[in-house]
């Protein structure tokens, strides 16, 4: 049985990190709490390097992994959830902050819209949309049937569309 | 059945995706998350030999704004020995959190030249069975009370986390972890006999464990 040693572990962390780190963010994770999540998610990596097919791309395991840790820590009563949180724009050059304000107002309507989906569709979508796993790839790191995975991603592109132009137009009601 | 069934998204909507930044990690949350990762998958004290050899310091201070926070509340006080098993002196380093000034002390200690044991790259020193990852929150609260309550002084409910994480996951993902964390209680506890037993029962479960010298060095 093949163990993940510590170059194997930074390699694969370096190269996803930053997957893992959107994808849970995107799920919902608080940013307080994204370090213990991403914790959870690469020690069970390496608990379980000997389940991973190395023919195989590692990101979507790694999301499925990232998946289930997330929900497990939301079952346990730690989460701190901090929907609508209003973090100020990280320091930088002060001509672009302007553009950095707006690309944040972006991002908090779609995280927003995100959050309104409910979770398996939300999942699903972010691993579709953001990550560019397919339908079937999907469908296996969440071990649903292939038939789930593509009403969820239908469902959730109609719920998203929906909220993001709510939240974009708050005054004209219902989506266009 | 495929992708084509799926109905674009509209321009719009698509756009607003577009332009909405990926999410960022605080700085020095990456390091200190992975550092995290090795200690409790035991990989650390290979990771620390290797990087001792080129390791000149004799003693730094590191900040710990931001990421490494998260090492200070999962590693109260983290012992590393570094130059086992590459037959180099071997030196101890002690990581101290400061919680007042958030700061992390690192402190290289000089230790005499002695048989070194010989560190395997395995995961962990004994086979265990892996647990569901369903479980590992679980057993991460459970511990991350006991060492909260061990910090704040209250070594009773400390101990009574402790028990009741060995209740639920007996052979838990994190039972090193919670039998490093029980001698610390006992210890701390005053009760130095039972502290001692269950330090030998742990270095026999887990010989090449990375926290064993934090432990050694508290009992000293």
């Amino acid at each position: 049985m093949p163990t993940m040693d510590s170059q194997t572990l930074e390699r694969v962390y370096q190269a996803e990190l930053g997957a893992v780190h959107a994808f849970l963010s995107r799920l919902g994770a608080p940013r307080g709490d994204v370090g213990d999540l991403l914790h959870d998610v690469f020690l069970t990596a390496v608990k379980r390097w000997s389940s991973y097919d190395p023919q195989r791309p590692v990101r979507p395991w790694l999301l499925g992994i990232a998946f289930n840790v997330y929900g497990d820590w939301k079952k346990t009563g730690a989460r701190r959830f901090e929907e609508g949180r209003d973090e100020l724009p990280e320091r930088g050059d002060e001509s672009d902050l302007e553009a950095r304000v707006e690309a944040r107002k972006t991002g908090a309507l779609v995280q927003a819209a995100l959050l309104e989906l409910d979770e398996p569709k939300r999942a699903a979508f972010v691993m579709h949309h953001f990550e560019g796993l397919s339908p079937n790839e999907i469908s296996e790191v969440m071990q649903v049937p292939a038939a789930t995975t593509y009403t969820r991603l239908r469902s959730a592109r109609l719920e998203l569309t929906e909220a993001v132009r709510r939240r974009q137009n708050p005054s004209s009601g219902a989506a266009a | 059945m495929n992708d084509l069934e799926l109905e674009p998204l509209p321009d719009d909507v698509l756009a607003a995706l577009g332009d909405a930044p990926v999410p960022a990690l605080p700085p020095g949350v990456a390091e200190a998350v992975l550092a995290k990762v090795k200690v409790s998958a035991g990989l650390a004290a290979v990771a620390a030999a290797s990087n001792a050899a080129s390791q000149s310091v004799s003693s730094t201070t590191v900040a710990a704004k931001g990421g490494v926070s998260v090492l200070l509340k999962v590693l109260p006080v983290l012992t590393l020995t570094a130059g086992v098993g590459l037959g180099v002196a071997a030196d101890r380093f002690v990581f101290r959190p400061n919680s007042v000034t958030e700061r992390v002390v690192v402190e290289r200690v000089e230790v005499p030249a002695a048989p070194v044991p010989e560190v395997r790259p395995s995961v962990k020193a004994p086979p265990k069975k892996v647990a569901a990852v369903d479980t590992l929150g679980r057993e991460r609260v459970l511990l991350d009370l006991a060492r909260s309550a061990l910090s704040s002084g209250d070594v009773a409910k400390a101990l009574a986390a402790v028990q009741s994480h060995e209740t639920q996951f007996p052979a838990g993902q994190l039972t090193e972890e919670r039998e490093a964390l029980a001698v610390q209680i006992l210890w701390t506890a005053g009760r130095r006999d039972e502290a001692t037993r269950r330090l030998h029962a742990f270095s026999l479960q887990f010989a090449d464990s990375p926290l064993r010298p934090s432990l050694d060095a508290m009992m000293r």
